[in-house]
């Protein structure tokens, strides 16, 4: 090209484009050829390439002026702010997947920005909505997603990703979102801080377990801070660390034990559920707790212990002074033990984790525990069962799918193949075995197609025997 | 000094010529003794070996009885009486039997040492270590003026040196003797002479308490077995020694050898009967208690008469079944297989209070229970074979009661149920409070009120519970595993900063380009050409099947 193009030319050759095709064929390559200073600066007297160009309709170009006018941009600007949130909530996606590394240095130059006027909450509405354009599929992981989801920690502020985190990344396509690895470490790291903030262990637990099981060939270190936090909001959450998956990578398996070796030993004390014990192993590993920033966790754990020991106690006893409480779950010599424990037994009747009563008419209180009110014999337990059959058929559905695309691979045929060779049969004995396991697997497609609503009709199939068998148990027990 | 609990448990192998020396001297012996127990082996001269040959032979046998840590010492027994107890036995056992008491109870120490060497005195042992160990022993608890022993005559006191002499120069013949003698039996390869020559070695060390060269040579004598009878007669042979020794793995194996072998009509009934106590014991031993006390309950109406003394007691058969009966059957098994065992009767006749305990157990008695069994809780610490499973087999019996006793009511008045158990409620509580969280009482307790109340499951609550705990199990986990064969797909995979440029072999084991800086994405073109994904298609595959498969059928199982 002879020469810089003039500006109207340029805008002229980018409305000349708006089909995605013609833009990856033609205007990507001479965009990227032009120099940086054709968009960040602002010619006088030309109107503003910005209100020129439609962010809808020359969403692609619009994105590489609005990156380096981000770029230049020093602190908040409500003008460019404006500019920045007509182009989210209107972009075309497909036309802006195709830069997607401007995309992401778009995204970056909008944190910097809102950093730099200390107002990090700035970025984080567009970003969501961005994601949101930027998604192929609701499930696509995109690069945007730890940057927003790491902001988000910064400025405590969760309402906006909310709705992104609640839904499982099911898609990952390098290809098209140039996403790498660490990208998925990241984001779900990010994501279970996110959910242990919000006090929803369960999902943090499951996103930290992603971290951790994602195939590996040496340990990442994110992935070995997501274990240390998964260690501890699996004890808040279960009382228990879960075993990791079987497929959890060996170098990371190996890495784990080598690194966390402190958080090994508080679980395990932890699982034996006496208060002083852990205390103690608390107290030891106090100093890399804090060094990890995990430290928090682990005192959300102990709260956790006393919920966890009431709760069993629900299981053996009807009534029970508070005192007798207190020196039970272990609290027995700490000051204001007992009032302590009314305030978590109120708590936790108020959460619903356990169906109790306080009366205050003997001196120090004495909590009844009651059964669990709900009987299961509403439409909503109905609702429920029927909504997860209906997930657990389409996982299963897709699960086959995937099961039988990977049967008719040319690969696998020949790796089939060359498994079953007789000569390397004593060789390598555990393809030979992997072998027999895809011939139970084709047993297993069948009885896995069928298996959820099955499954799940057998059992509510049993639970109606139940029904039916209790009365006779009521009339067992009041002969007796 | 006990040699029973010295820390020296080296396995001396046996000595072949321990039998060629005399012991010149007691006292020197004694002396050598000792320092042998605190560890000198370098020191040992021929003497000591011979008295070490026999000594080793018993601190084996006790290294392999491992419960042996904590020593219980029993004050006083209740019920024992020493002599009438002590008759039932013969052989090796009973003084085995008086040694142990002489240990661990103070009070009968005396008199139990003084039957013990009267009994070697008057069988004319061989094993003379063992005699002259007992008459130290002994001496000892004179001088600490242990009770009776104003009337201990001064010949018991003292090693009969001359007697003794003769002894070891007896079993030193016979050694010799039954030595060259199986030497030409093995020349002329005679093979019942030679079995019949390893027998008489065998009984021989046996006699002079060497017990494992005693088990080598009844050993030997398998491969010259051509009969049943003499598989039978091995087996027995063998299942003594080691009974003795404290081997009961192999005591075990011998007793099938011998139920699998043909059956002799001679006296068959009685060796079936001796089999299945030795086969109690050895589970016994094992702690476990549901086939010792089947087996002590099918022995049959053959060992009333003190039959196999050399082992076991018809007393000991009544009080050992009756004991692990209780402590691990069921109601319906009580009353079928022990209140309604003819042939069990017969030595529940020899102990009374264990028929007591047992019926009194039956019919929900509790109190009358657990008087018998603390009144006999000494007597039964004294015992060789029971001891050290007395606590295990009682916390059994009482958390089996306690559950016996909540499981007809509704709701069950603590104060009442702590006196029918003698103990006080909150100790009471306790043990429920273990009790139900073990799972083995489904109750409640209220403690404002002390009452138990039932617990009334709702199944079907349960299984809605359960149910949906699964299904999110379920889609969890084929989520995470859909999500996994992406990323493999994808090549999406951590890898060290050396393998990411092509070369594997860079990069540490931990990445630590932790920070999220700028995406270092230059010329990632996604899924990545070659074999090496071909693999992990593969891998993702099986794994993927077996997963299904897996989950469908834990699904039925659960």
């Amino acid at each position: 090209m002879a020469g810089e193009p003039s500006f109207d030319e340029i805008i002229s050759k980018i409305q000349s484009c708006s089909d995605p095709t013609s833009i990856a064929k033609t205007l990507a390559s001479f965009l990227n050829n032009l120099n940086e200073n054709v968009f960040s600066a602002r010619p006088h007297g030309q109107i503003d390439p910005l209100d020129t160009l439609s962010p809808a309709i020359h969403s692609f170009a619009y994105l590489y002026f609005l990156v380096y006018r981000c770029k230049a941009s020093h602190g908040f600007h409500p003008a460019l702010l404006e500019k920045v949130w007509a182009f989210v909530t209107t972009c075309d996606g497909e036309q802006v997947r195709l830069a997607s590394d401007k995309a992401l240095s778009f995204a970056e130059a909008l944190v910097k920005m809102a950093t730099e006027s200390f107002q990090p909450i700035i970025a984080i509405r567009p970003l969501a909505v961005f994601i949101r354009r930027l998604q192929a599929s609701p499930g696509q992981l995109t690069m945007i997603h730890p940057l927003l989801a790491k902001t988000c920690l910064l400025a405590q502020s969760f309402k906006d990703i909310i709705p992104i985190i609640d839904n499982d990344i099911s898609d990952v396509d390098p290809q098209h979102t140039k996403i790498n690895y660490k990208d998925f470490l990241l984001y779900h790291y990010y994501g279970g801080m996110i959910y242990a903030y919000l006090k929803k262990f369960d999902r943090a637990v499951e996103f930290f377990k992603l971290a951790v099981s994602a195939p590996a060939e040496v340990a990442s270190a994110i992935q070995i801070e997501a274990y240390k936090k998964y260690v501890l909001t699996s004890l808040l959450h279960y009382g228990k660390v879960p075993v990791l998956p079987k497929y959890t990578a060996n170098p990371v398996q190996r890495c784990l034990k080598a690194h966390c070796g402190p958080y090994a030993e508080f679980a395990s004390a932890y699982e034996k559920k006496t208060n002083n014990v852990i205390k103690t192993e608390l107290e030891k590993i106090k100093p890399i707790l804090i060094r990890d920033k995990n430290y928090g966790l682990a005192k959300q754990c102990m709260e956790a212990l006393h919920r966890r020991n009431i709760q069993d106690l629900t299981r053996t006893y009807l009534t029970l002074s508070i005192e007798d409480i207190t020196s039970l779950i272990g609290l027995g010599s700490e000051p204001e033990g007992a009032s302590r424990v009314e305030g978590i037994i109120v708590k936790m009747i108020e959460s619903g984790a356990i169906f109790a009563t306080i009366s205050h008419e003997h001196a120090g209180g004495m909590v009844s525990f009651l059964d669990d009110p709900n009987q299961h014999n509403s439409t909503t337990t109905t609702d429920m069962i029927n909504a997860q059959i209906q997930k657990a058929t389409v996982i299963t559905s897709s699960l086959v799918a995937m099961d039988q695309t990977i049967s008719s691979m040319p690969a696998y045929f020949n790796k089939k193949a060359s498994s079953n060779k007789p000569k390397r049969q004593r060789l390598t004995s555990g393809s030979h075995e992997r072998n027999t396991h895809r011939g139970r697997g084709d047993e297993g497609e069948t009885a896995g197609q069928v298996n959820p609503e099955e499954e799940l009709d057998a059992d509510l199939k049993e639970s109606r025997q139940a029904e039916n068998e209790q009365p006779e148990k009521l009339d067992d027990l009041s002969e007796k | 000094m006990d040699p029973r609990l010295s820390p020296d448990r080296t396995n001396l192998s046996p000595n072949p010529g321990m039998m060629d020396t005399s012991a010149d001297n007691s006292h020197n012996m004694e002396s050598e003794m000792y320092s042998d127990n605190i560890g000198t082996p370098s020191s040992l001269s021929n003497v000591t070996l011979t008295a070490d040959g026999g000594n080793n032979s018993q601190d084996n046998n006790n290294s392999k009885r491992k419960r042996f840590v904590k020593v219980v010492e029993v004050d006083v027994p209740n019920n024992l009486d020493l002599d009438a107890y002590i008759a039932n036995y013969k052989g090796h056992t009973k003084v085995n039997r008086l040694e142990f008491i002489a240990d661990r109870c103070p009070s009968l120490q005396v008199d139990a040492l003084k039957l013990a060497i009267t009994e070697l005195r008057n069988a004319s042992t061989l094993n003379i270590p063992r005699y002259a160990n007992l008459v130290k022993k002994l001496n000892e608890a004179v001088k600490f003026g242990a009770s009776g022993s104003a009337n201990v005559s001064s010949d018991l006191l003292n090693v009969d040196k001359a007697w003794a002499d003769s002894q070891l120069q007896k079993a030193k013949q016979q050694t010799d003797l039954l030595e060259g003698e199986l030497k030409t039996y093995k020349r002329n390869a005679i093979k019942e002479s030679i079995r019949m020559g390893n027998i008489e070695l065998g009984n021989h060390y046996y006699s002079c308490g060497d017990l494992t060269s005693a088990h080598r040579s009844y050993a030997r004598t398998r491969d010259y077995c051509t009969t049943p009878k003499h598989i039978i007669e091995l087996c027995m042979n063998v299942i003594k020694v080691s009974i003795e020794l404290g081997n009961f793995p192999h005591v075990l194996t011998y007793v099938v050898k011998a139920e699998s072998t043909p059956e002799v009509q001679q006296d068959k009934d009685l060796t079936k009967a001796k089999l299945k106590a030795a086969s109690g014991l050895a589970n016994l031993d094992l702690s476990k208690y549901s086939a010792a006390a089947r087996d002590f309950l099918s022995i049959g109406e053959e060992l009333v008469g003190h039959q196999y003394g050399d082992v076991i007691s018809a007393n000991d058969i009544a009080v050992y079944g009756g004991l692990c009966a209780l402590a691990s059957f069921n109601r319906a098994e009580l009353k079928r297989l022990v209140i309604d065992n003819v042939g069990f009767r017969q030595y529940l006749e020899l102990e009374p209070h264990i028929r007591d305990l047992i019926q009194g157990f039956y019919n929900s008695n509790y109190t009358v229970c657990l008087d018998i069994m603390e009144k006999w809780r000494n007597d039964y610490l004294l015992d060789l074979h029971l001891h050290s499973h007395i606590e295990a087999l009682y916390t059994n019996i009482r958390k089996k009661a306690l559950v016996q006793f909540t499981s007809p009511f509704l709701t069950v008045n603590l104060t009442k149920m702590a006196k029918s158990f003698s103990t006080t409620v909150p100790e009471l509580e306790k043990e429920l409070v273990s009790l139900i969280i073990g799972g083995q009482i489904e109750a409640r307790i209220d403690s404002q009120q002390k009452i138990l109340w039932a617990k009334q499951t709702n199944k079907r609550s349960a299984i809605f519970e359960r149910t949906t705990a699964m299904g999110q199990e379920y889609e969890r986990e084929a989520k995470g595993l859909v999500l996994r064969m992406q990323l493999i797909n994808h090549n999406l995979i951590v890898k060290g900063a050396g393998s990411e440029k092509g070369g594997p072999g860079g990069g540490g084991d931990v990445d630590v380009a932790f920070e999220h800086g700028a995406h270092p994405r230059g010329g990632r073109t996604g899924g990545v050409p070659g074999g090496r994904d071909i693999p992990m298609f593969a891998d993702a595959r099986a794994g993927m099947s077996n997963f299904l498969s897996t989950f469908a059928r834990d699904r039925h199982r659960g």
